[in-house]
């Protein structure tokens, strides 16, 4: 009895500590730029019911898609009622399944690999911050594991490893598990494009397991008719779903062809041509961001205890079962996704931090390989304790770290994860910009104008997307000045030529300065991107006097 | 092939399903009160950049670069606590409640009313000289304002040369919260004004000063003073008129300041 509950106890307390560190307080941090960017487009999606796929940008349908029931079941109709823990509910759900999913694995890794995988995956950093995150990373890191892990659990049911499963028979068998494969496959087509890395790491992965087992390649030739047609299977089935999400659900079959027409774009910008190029980073930015990171505020940073399972997860497993009770051809496959996903993210030029979320994700499993092996490994008595206690206190250590990465410094430029992080000042900007413009509301609402050059002044179109009249420029814009300015701060210089100089005497608004009371007179938008904003001095004053009314008299006047 | 055919048909049959309540859920009609598109621009366009920049490089000097300059009024002290209660007076705004912030002008702009002089359509003041109003001095005590008789008075200020206004700022008598009534406020390029007259101000809602009829709110006198935005307006000559207050029917003038520059 004891034997069956204690591991789905455990497996329990790693997804209930996974959900905690995915699913509290989501809406604790400033919404990043590319957020706000998928915010936006969502926004059409829920209100109008109209997305089209842009092959320039966005990435996937599959992230909008999916957030509609999300959002929709909270009663939001509206994206100005639209919470930031509404939009992140999704990534979060699926980030908390990705630890909880591990277990459809428990007969291929192993009932102990399986629970230590779940542990490090819901504790690290990593995965725990960007399942806390409204783009497309979480979604394409679930449906990939999704993929394979119903991929492998389809091979199995195929040809079963004698030593793992009694054989079985039919010719259906195991085609639940192919579907599930070729939706997962679809979805992850349909959420981001760079699925295509992963495919090419799965595919080779595959082929390297294969290669390396004769019993393997034996089975496979005996079952071939049945494999091929279960690859025909899934590729349909793959096909049909990406097709249904890229053709906005039959309505704009156009997409389809966008969907592959899209390459070519993103193929410019991983190569860092274009205008990309404060995304280049050097080949080991991806070793350093995880194996050891110290940020401008002094604390260090590492998962390297999962990178250190992990090696000795492939070392134990990828050669035969035996201390290790992993299938040896699991062990390979992810050893060479990793290998390769690791190989081919760090050699694109093009990097932000969470391109390489799903090579970890394939980490943390090897690391649970690793953790079990070494618990078995170990000789019973005070050595296996000594292990065991290690093995806590690194999983201890991620997931402090994981604490501190989604909570206590979420936003902080010190948290390696938090990259070109929007920070505190763009809510506080948003909440006075929202303040003034309650002036006047209704149709004679304040005009509000932001002025960024090349469009740089994400996310503030979903932070003043409640507002009625927003301008955007990448210039000081001709004509008269809205009563509310939001402008980067080396513009100040432009408008202050446009206002003064390019005004007539007699129509030149005085400006009141709405950021006095910030750190240096401007809000950051991020680290080192300034912003500075002015209100035309009578609607500050008539601001100030709604404002002395809502809140009443500090103190009744007295002489 | 039974079992085949049955796979076959509840795939499809899923797929349906799928689309249809995908399309049915997506089909909405825009709500009420949705947020209009932008203006004056298109809509906010595809995801720009997340990086990190470095600090922006300071733009290149150029012939007609405009510096900013943040004016902040050097305020007297306050000689009554808290905001001060709305009056009893028609068209009076609510007192603001909050430090007002600096205001924005070009480099270089500076109070060109300091120490100019000051003509009076009451040449003898009751109480004080129209020194006070451009002395620097802003303190509503004794020694630092001039009153003026009853009836429509006006102050004049002579900048000495024409100039670019951007702000007057004026304290009446700030001891106590006070309305000033029928507070007009005039630029132009002569001293009898006749040339290039504008009013910047005026709050004489029944023309009964006969400078016509001011849509501009009645306020409450704090040590702040008020702001006026003149908007760039040129002129030489800054005349403010007044008739009586809440409490009496005297016209006090503790300061006047003019902040703008010269016309080149």
């Amino acid at each position: 009895m004891m034997r069956k509950t204690l591991p789905a106890c455990l497996l329990m307390g790693a997804v209930l500590l996974g959900a905690a560190l995915r699913l509290a307080t989501l809406g604790n941090r400033p919404m990043h730029a590319d957020e706000a960017v998928q915010a936006v487009k969502f926004g059409d999606l829920l209100e109008r019911g109209h997305y089209t796929y842009d092959p320039a940008e966005y990435h996937g349908p599959a992230l909008h898609y999916l957030s509609l029931p999300v959002v929709r079941l909270a009663g939001v109709r509206r994206l100005a009622d639209a919470t930031e823990a509404q939009l992140r509910l999704l990534p979060a759900l699926l980030g908390t399944a990705l630890v909880a999913g591990v277990w459809v694995l428990r007969r291929d890794l192993g009932r102990g690999a399986a629970l230590w995988g779940a542990v490090l995956a819901a504790t690290s950093p990593m995965l725990a911050f960007y399942s806390r995150y409204f783009i497309a990373e979480t979604l394409l890191v679930a449906f990939t594991f999704g993929a394979f892990a119903c991929g492998w659990r389809w091979v199995r049911a195929r040809s079963p490893d004698p030593a793992a499963e009694p054989e079985r028979s039919g010719r259906l068998r195991g085609a639940g598990w192919l579907v599930l494969a070729g939706a997962f496959i679809g979805l992850m087509h349909a959420a981001k494009e760079t699925c295509v890395i992963a495919f090419a790491a799965m595919l080779v992965g595959a082929g390297a397991a294969l290669a390396l087992s004769a019993d393997a390649r034996q089975r496979a030739r005996a079952d071939l008719p049945g494999l091929t047609l279960g690859a025909a299977v899934l590729l349909g089935v793959a096909a049909v779903v990406s097709a249904l999400f890229f053709s906005s659900f039959l309505a704009h079959p156009r997409g389809i062809l966008d969907s592959v027409a899209a390459y070519a774009g993103y193929a410019g910008r991983a190569s860092g041509r274009g205008d990309a190029s404060w995304h280049l980073h050097s080949w080991h930015y991806y070793l350093r961001l995880l194996l050891w990171w110290r940020g401008p505020g002094g604390g260090a940073w590492s998962e390297g205890a999962i990178a250190l399972l992990a090696v000795v997860g492939v070392a134990a497993g990828a050669r035969r079962r035996g201390a290790s009770r992993a299938d040896p051809q699991l062990v390979r496959f992810l050893g060479v996704y990793l290998l390769l996903m690791f190989a081919i993210y760090s050699a694109i030029p093009y990097k932000t931090p969470w391109c390489i979320l799903g090579a970890w994700h394939a980490a943390a499993l090897l690391a649970g390989v690793g953790a079990a092996f070494l618990v078995r490994v170990a000789p019973r008595g005070a050595a296996r304790t000594l292990v065991a206690l290690v093995l806590v206190a690194g999983v201890a250590h991620l997931a402090w770290q994981a604490y501190r990465a989604s909570f206590t410094a979420c936003a902080d430029p010190g948290n390696p994860y938090a990259y070109a992080q929007t920070t505190d000042d763009v809510p506080a900007l948003a909440r006075r910009i929202e303040q003034l413009a309650a002036v006047r509301p209704g149709e004679r609402a304040v005009e509000v104008q932001v002025i960024c050059p090349n469009n740089d002044y994400w996310p503030l179109p979903w932070y003043l997307r409640r507002l009625a009249r927003v301008g955007w420029h990448d210039a000081v814009p001709d004509g008269t000045l809205a009563p509310v300015l939001i402008m980067s701060a080396e513009l100040e210089p432009g408008f202050a030529r446009r206002l003064f100089v390019g005004t007539p005497p007699g129509r030149r608004t005085l400006y009141v300065d709405l950021l006095q009371d910030f750190p240096g007179g401007t809000a950051e938008l991020r680290p080192n991107s300034h912003l500075r904003a002015f209100a035309a001095a009578p609607l500050w004053e008539q601001y100030a006097v709604r404002r002395a009314q809502d809140t009443g008299p500090t103190k009744d006047a007295t002489p | 092939m039974g079992r085949f055919a049955c796979v076959v048909l509840a795939a499809t049959a899923v797929l349906l399903l799928t689309v249809l309540l995908v399309r049915a859920l997506a089909r909405q009609e825009a709500p009420p009160g949705r947020v209009p598109e932008p203006v004056a621009a298109e809509a906010p366009p595809p995801a720009p950049p997340a990086r990190k920049l470095p600090l922006p490089a300071p733009a290149p000097p150029e012939a007609s670069a405009v510096g900013l300059e943040p004016i902040a009024v050097e305020l007297p002290r306050p000689m009554f606590e808290g905001t001060p209660r709305p009056l009893d007076e028609p068209n009076v705004e609510e007192p603001l409640g909050t430090l007002r912030p600096p205001f924005l002008a070009p480099e270089g702009t500076v109070n060109l009313a300091h120490r100019r002089p000051v003509s009076s359509s009451d040449p003898w003041p009751v109480i004080g000289e129209l020194e006070a109003v451009t002395d620097g001095d802003k303190e509503a005590t004794p020694g630092s304002f001039v009153e003026l008789g009853p009836g429509t008075q006006w102050v004049q200020v002579d900048l000495d040369t024409t100039a670019v206004i951007y702000a007057i700022v004026v304290w009446h008598y700030h001891l106590q919260a006070h309305v000033y009534r029928d507070v007009v406020v005039q630029v132009a390029e002569d001293p009898d004004f006749t040339l290039g007259v504008t009013t910047v101000f005026n709050n004489d809602h029944d023309s009964s000063s006969g400078l016509g009829v001011g849509l501009d709110k009645g306020y409450v006198e704090t040590f702040e003073g008020k702001l006026i935005d003149c908007k760039g307006v040129e002129g030489r000559y800054v005349r403010l008129y007044s008739q009586g207050n809440t409490s009496d029917d005297g016209n006090h003038y503790i300061e006047v300041e003019v902040y703008g520059q010269p016309v080149p």
